[in-house]
Order: C-alpha cells, then structure tokens, then sequence
C-alpha cells in the first residue's frame, strides 16, 4: 500500500503538534496554567509528578516544539515521537485542570508514531538513508492511523445519543445564543430550533462520517462536510482551539493512500493493491491490545454507577467533546474540633481557572476539601450549586457529609443527576 | 434575479425578527455607556466635591457638610469597585489612592505624630495604602481632633486617582466611543460580559465571605467586627447599599437592551430572582438602623439573614448566569474541547 497518505499523515500531525506548542508559548500558558498554580490538581496515581522549575519547563517545551518540527520532516520520527509523547504527557499530568481531549488524542497519536514507522518517504531520514526509503507500508498501519481518527467521531457521537442532547438540545440551546452577535447568522442562533436542528445534525454527522469516510464514492463529499463542520465548531466556538485542525488533517488519512501523489501529479495513476506487509505476533498483539483499550476506556461510564454528564465518573479519555455546560457555586462548611462552624470559598491560592472546573467536577471538590482540612486543620464538607444543562442550579453535593479529613468512600455525596 | 434580491432582505429580516433577546454587543455598550461611565464620573465628582468641601469647610466650618460630602464620595467609589475593577486602568492602584481598607489608625497617629509634612505628594508616593484614601480622612476629621491638612492632602490624593481612572476610560482611547473601546478593548461581547458578572460575584463574596460573614462568625472561626470597614461616621451599611445599588444599575443599564434583559431573554426566572433577590438585600440592609458593627455585636442573625440573600444571588450569579450566558469569570476559557 502506498506509504504517501501515511507520510502526510506524519508531517501533518507534527505540524499541528507545533501549533499547540507554539501556542503554550504565545498565550503565556506554560506560565498561567503550569507555573504560577501554587497547587495542582493530580490525576490518581500521579501525585508524585510535579513541575519543573521555571527555566527547565520552557526548555522542555522548546524541546517539545523542536521534537513536533522532527515529526513533521521526518527526522528520527520514532525517537521524535516517544520524547514528544513522554514530554507531553507529562505536561498534562502536572494538572487535571488542563485536560482537554484533543491534547489527549495528540498524546495518544504520538504513542502510535512512536512505535509505526512512517518516515520511509517525504522524510529526512529517508534522504539520509538512516531508513530505507520505502514508497510503501503494511495496510494495517493505515487502518490504524484509521482507527485513531475515527474513534473520536465514533465515540462522540455515542456520548450524544443521550436525552439532553436530542430532546433538550443542550448544551447548545444555552451555548448559540450567545453566539447572537455573530455576523449574518447570529439572528439564528438565537431561535431555539436551530439548537435542536444542529444537535441532531451533530449526532447524525459524528455516528456516520466515518461510514461516509470509509466509502469510496461519498468519501470527497463527506470530507468536505467534515470541514465545514468543524470551521463551524470553529467559527462558533473560537476557544475551542486547535481541535478541528487536528480533525481536519486528521481526517484526510481516510482518502487512498496514495493521494498525494496523484494531486502532485495532477493525474489520474493506477490504484495500487494493497499489500500487507510482514507483521511480529507482538506488533499484532500491541496493536490489539491498544485496539481494544481505546475501545474498552470510553465506553467504561457504562459500567459506572450515576450519569456521567452530571458526576464525571468514566468522563476522562471517553471524547465526550463539547458536550455539557456546567457552573457551579462552591462553598465549604469547616468545622473545628470544639465544634464550631463557619462557610470559607475555595482556598484563594486556586487560580480562577482551577475554581471554575473543581466547582463543577467531584474529583476535584473532595481534593480541595482536603486542602482546606489541612490548611485549616478542621473537618470539611462541600456545599455546591451546580447549573447543569441549561437547568436552573441545584444543590450538587450534601453539605452534610464529611468530606475530609476522612475519606467518604461512598458515591452518596453526590446528589443524584437531575430527571427533567 | 429581482426576486432573489428581494428574498435575500426579506430572510435577513425574517431572521431578525426570530431574534429572542437583546443583541449581546448592544448590552455590552449600554453597560459601558449607561453603567460603567456614570458611576465613574460620579465618583470622581464626589470626590472632588469632597475635596473642596474640606478645604473650604475645615478647620473649624462646617464637619456636617464634609460628613455628607464624605459619605458621597465613598457611595459614588464604592460603586465603581463593585463594577469596574477591571478596564484601562489599575483599579488596584486607584483603590489603594482612594479607598483602601482597613487603614491603619496607629500608623495615621504616628505619622501625625512625627516631623513629617504630610502633603498630597508624600501621602501619594512615600505612605502605605492603609494611611490614605477616604478611610483615612474619615478618621482624621471625625475620629481624632480635625486634622485638616491631613484631610486635604488625602482628598487631594483621591481626587487625583479618580480624575486619573476617569481620563483612562474616557480620553486614552481615540474614536466615537472611547469608553467602549477602553471596556472591550481585545474582548469578545462574553468575555466583557465575564468581566462584568465577575465583578458583580467577587463583591458578593467579599461581603458574604471576608467581611460581614466573618464579623458575625458564620465564615470565620471567631466572629470580629472589625471586618466590616466601618469608622467614626458608622457608613458600613451605606457602603453596601451602594455596592448594591451600583449591580443593579449596571444589571439595568440599557433597559430593554441590558444585561438584566439579555439574562432574561435566556431565562425569565433566573432574570426574576436576581431583580428580587437584589431588591431584598437593599430591604435587609436599608433596615439596620445602627452602625453596622454594632448590628453585628448586638444582632448577628440579622446579618446572617441578608447573607443567606447574599449567597443565594452569588450562586445564581456564579452557576446559572455564567451558565446561561456561557462566560467565564476571571479566565480565558482558551483552546478548550471539554464540556
């Protein structure tokens, strides 16, 4: 099988790498969301990851920059890859607060390019003759690279299929109106229909277009409907950031494999037969195994007690994109050991960013209650108001129950999600 | 081609006509021009009337009359700091200029008591925060003996931090509306919204959290009163009135195109609340006849009451506002997939 969509795959992806990158830089991220924090929220079974001084955490990510730019031309793409992968995850485990899914997903491609080889062609290494120059590569690498991109569509459109989404329009029924005060469109947006047309549409867009991708008479069209739906998410939606570029290239692995090197040529050139290349039984079984976790882990909510779009158990790693609207008001009732009670906010050391998600996210609610219990040396219950869905807000925690110091195992905290 | 020309306006209008709510860059200007502006020039009228109040009227004149012009004053800047603390200029700085607090009463006493000649110039560039602005002068006029010069040179301080404040909103910007541009200056209409209802939240918490909570105990290990800024003129509650009064003035600037309309066109109820919640809060406070220290000594549940009031509007600010309006207070909500 032609190597070339695959090489283009390759430097695509490292070129979005670097925008992110370049992007931490320009927006004064690493500083804001890194850096400054005096307490950051981990992931379980990472506290121990912390972060780097200063001057080394912007070498790490000029470092990562320079790991992105090697990718994309193909200069120890495999090693390249691994640092990248390693130095980015490690970035996104200083702080929950950060987690985003597309940084997830570029982690994970990064993981892939660290293990399949895709600089046989349009790379340095080629040129070199550090590898062989190859005009081909296995199918099942393609089909891989496949699987990447069309597990986010897929389970995306799975998270949607949920009674907010389809019979409530929301979270965009709250979300377009305020899009009003766009040009030309923003009249619409506020019509409470247009929330219900674009919800459903979504649903139908995100279930399918990988079926639409994958056939070869509808598969220009529906790439062409996946641009325009994501430069819509991206018009409508500014912050939502470098997302549709990573779908957007992303998503072009899906034509022929050897579609760059009919466009250069400019004519029509035989399709190739595939061919599959020789694969170790322990490439087939990691490859497997990866398969079946990427499946496995966003559909693991299921297997949870609770609404995942309310109590957030199983919403991690489950490309649940753009999916809910939550705010919330949180307040903490201490109480010292003579018994005495009083309300104390967030600890003001929090930056606003990280209020504004722990407000809204169990997790995070109970971390900060142990803050308080150790800060203020008392025990510590959470009383949070939480607007769900475009819902008036309601009470999200029991501020009866004791949260820290003594760990509350039980899930009953949690007020159970709303029915209407 | 005549039919589609005429199809292409009648659409736009159409589409115009499905509108629901007031259009959210129209709010934003209406904030700035019939919110914002106002309360920013009236503060800094006050405080200038303030000034010439205590260099005609002190020593020895009229203390009546600087104790109206004072409580004035410290209305009119309560009110920007309610709603304003953000914009062309450092509100941080102007704050410690005009009305920082606590101040320090010892540290007035020792500065009154040295060699020092205490003018504006070395009140403004060789003092702490906590020996100026509006507190202090209260102190000076009405706590101790008039310290007239002292009082002067502190209004004359404040008068220059207001005027300054007011010249960053009005004249730093070039164009038809400078006021708007020094506002949303490099902003979305949401993100100056999240300006606004940011503002609106942290004045809530300030009172319900760190002051009035904390005089009474309900937010603080130790009930102390001294957490409500309140001097010799007893204005606690004037101060929160004006915080107050100032939310609902920016919530209602613009009328049928504001902030409080746009909350409502998005949902009536939460809009309804708001407008009652604040109308009961003025009630509860309006109601403490005492200096508000005082309340919070003698009747602390009183003080707890309005705080539930308080809370309630902060939590319908902070969770359903923010909601509804799809802001974030105090942050970029950049590069984000989450949701």
């Amino acid at each position: 099988m032609s190597a070339a969509s695959s090489a283009v795959f390759r430097i695509a992806f490292g070129l979005v790498a670097l925008v992110l990158i370049v992007r931490f830089f320009a927006h004064g991220w690493i500083d804001s969301l890194l850096l400054d924090p005096v307490h950051h929220f981990k992931y379980p079974g990472f506290t121990w990851v912390q972060a780097l001084p200063p001057p080394l955490m912007y070498a790490l990510f000029a470092a990562l920059a320079l790991t992105a730019a090697a990718m994309a031309l193909g200069y120890r793409q495999r090693l390249s890859a691994a640092f990248f992968a390693v130095g980015f995850a490690y970035v996104e485990l200083i702080d929950r607060t950060n987690y985003l899914n597309h940084y997830y997903w570029i982690f994970l491609t990064a993981v892939v390019l660290a293990f399949v080889p895709l600089s046989g062609m349009w790379s340095v290494d080629s040129r070199r003759g550090r590898v062989t120059p190859s005009r081909h590569i296995s199918e099942w690498i393609v089909w891989l690279l496949r699987f990447q991109v069309g597990m986010v569509y897929l389970f995306a459109g799975v998270a949607k299929l949920n009674s907010d989404w389809l019979f409530r329009a929301e979270p965009l029924a709250t979300w377009l109106p305020a899009r009003s005060d766009l040009w030309l469109v923003g009249p619409l947006l506020a019509v409470p229909a247009t929330a219900f047309v674009l919800s459903w549409a979504g649903a139908l867009f995100d279930l399918t277009i990988v079926g639409w991708l994958l056939n070869k008479r509808t598969r220009l069209p529906a790439y062409l409907a996946l641009v325009g739906f994501h430069s819509t998410t991206w018009l409508l939606f500014p912050s939502i950031g470098v997302f549709p570029l990573v779908m957007g290239v992303g998503a072009l692995i899906f034509f022929e494999p050897d579609w760059p090197l009919r466009a250069k040529a400019r004519r029509p050139q035989p399709a190739q037969t595939a061919q599959t290349g020789s694969t170790s039984k322990v490439g087939v079984a990691l490859v497997a195994l990866y398969v079946v976790l990427m499946i496995a882990i966003p559909l693991r909510h299921f297997t949870l007690p609770g609404d995942v779009h309310w109590n957030g158990d199983g919403y991690l790693f489950s490309w649940h994109v753009m999916l809910n609207e939550k705010a919330g008001s949180a307040d903490f009732i201490v109480t010292d050991d003579n018994g005495t009670s009083w309300v104390v906010g967030p600890p003001g050391y929090l930056t606003d960013r990280q209020v504004a998600v722990m407000s809204t996210n169990p997790d995070m609610i109970r971390r900060t209650a142990e803050l308080i219990a150790s800060d203020l040396g008392v025990s510590v219950k959470a009383d949070v108001q939480l607007s769900f869905n475009g819902r008036r807000s309601v009470q999200f925690t029991d501020p009866k129950v004791v949260l820290a110091p003594e760990a509350t195992e039980s899930d009953h905290w949690i007020a159970p999600a709303p029915s209407t | 081609m005549s039919r589609v020309l005429l199809v292409v306006p009648a659409l736009a209008l159409l589409l115009s006509s499905c509108s629901t709510g007031p259009d959210q860059s129209l709010v934003v200007e209406n904030i700035a021009s019939e919110g914002l502006i106002p309360l920013i020039e009236t503060a800094a009228d006050e405080v200038t009337a303030l000034q010439t109040a205590i260099e005609s009227g002190c020593p020895g004149g009229d203390l009546d009359g600087i104790a109206n012009a004072w409580r004035s004053a410290a209305t009119a800047y309560e009110a920007v700091n309610a709603t304003a603390p953000f914009g062309p200029a450092s509100m941080a700085r102007t704050t410690s200029m005009v009305d920082y607090q606590p101040i320090s009463p010892t540290g007035i006493d020792d500065l009154l008591a040295s060699d020092e000649i205490v003018d504006a110039d070395y009140l403004e560039n060789r003092s702490s925060s906590t020996r100026r602005g509006l507190g202090s002068i209260e102190y000076v006029l009405f706590d101790i003996a008039a310290e007239c010069e002292y009082a002067a040179a502190a209004a004359e301080v404040a008068t220059s931090a207001t005027m300054e404040l007011r010249s960053a909103w009005l004249e730093s910007f070039e164009g038809a509306a400078p006021f708007i541009d020094a506002f949303t200056a490099d902003m979305t209409s949401p993100e100056a919204l999240g300006d606004v209802v940011g503002a609106f939240v942290e004045t809530l918490k300030e009172q319900q959290l760190f002051e009035l909570g904390a005089a009474t105990g309900s937010t603080s290990q130790e009930a102390n009163v001294d957490a409500i800024p309140e001097g010799a003129l007893g204005f606690g509650s004037g101060r929160y009135l004006a915080e107050l009064a100032a939310i609902e003035t920016v919530l209602k600037a613009g009328g049928e195109s504001g902030l409080l309309a746009l909350i409502e066109s998005r949902d009536a109820s939460v809009a309804t609340d708001i407008d009652g919640l604040l109308a009961e809060a003025q009630d509860r406070m309006s109601a403490f006849s005492m200096p508000l220290q005082e309340v919070a000594e003698t009747t602390p549940t009183q003080i707890d009451a309005y705080l539930e009031v308080i809370s309630e509007l902060r939590s319908l600010l902070e969770a359903d506002v923010v909601s509804l309006l799809d802001i974030t207070l105090g942050f970029s909500d950049s590069d984000g997939d989450t949701g």
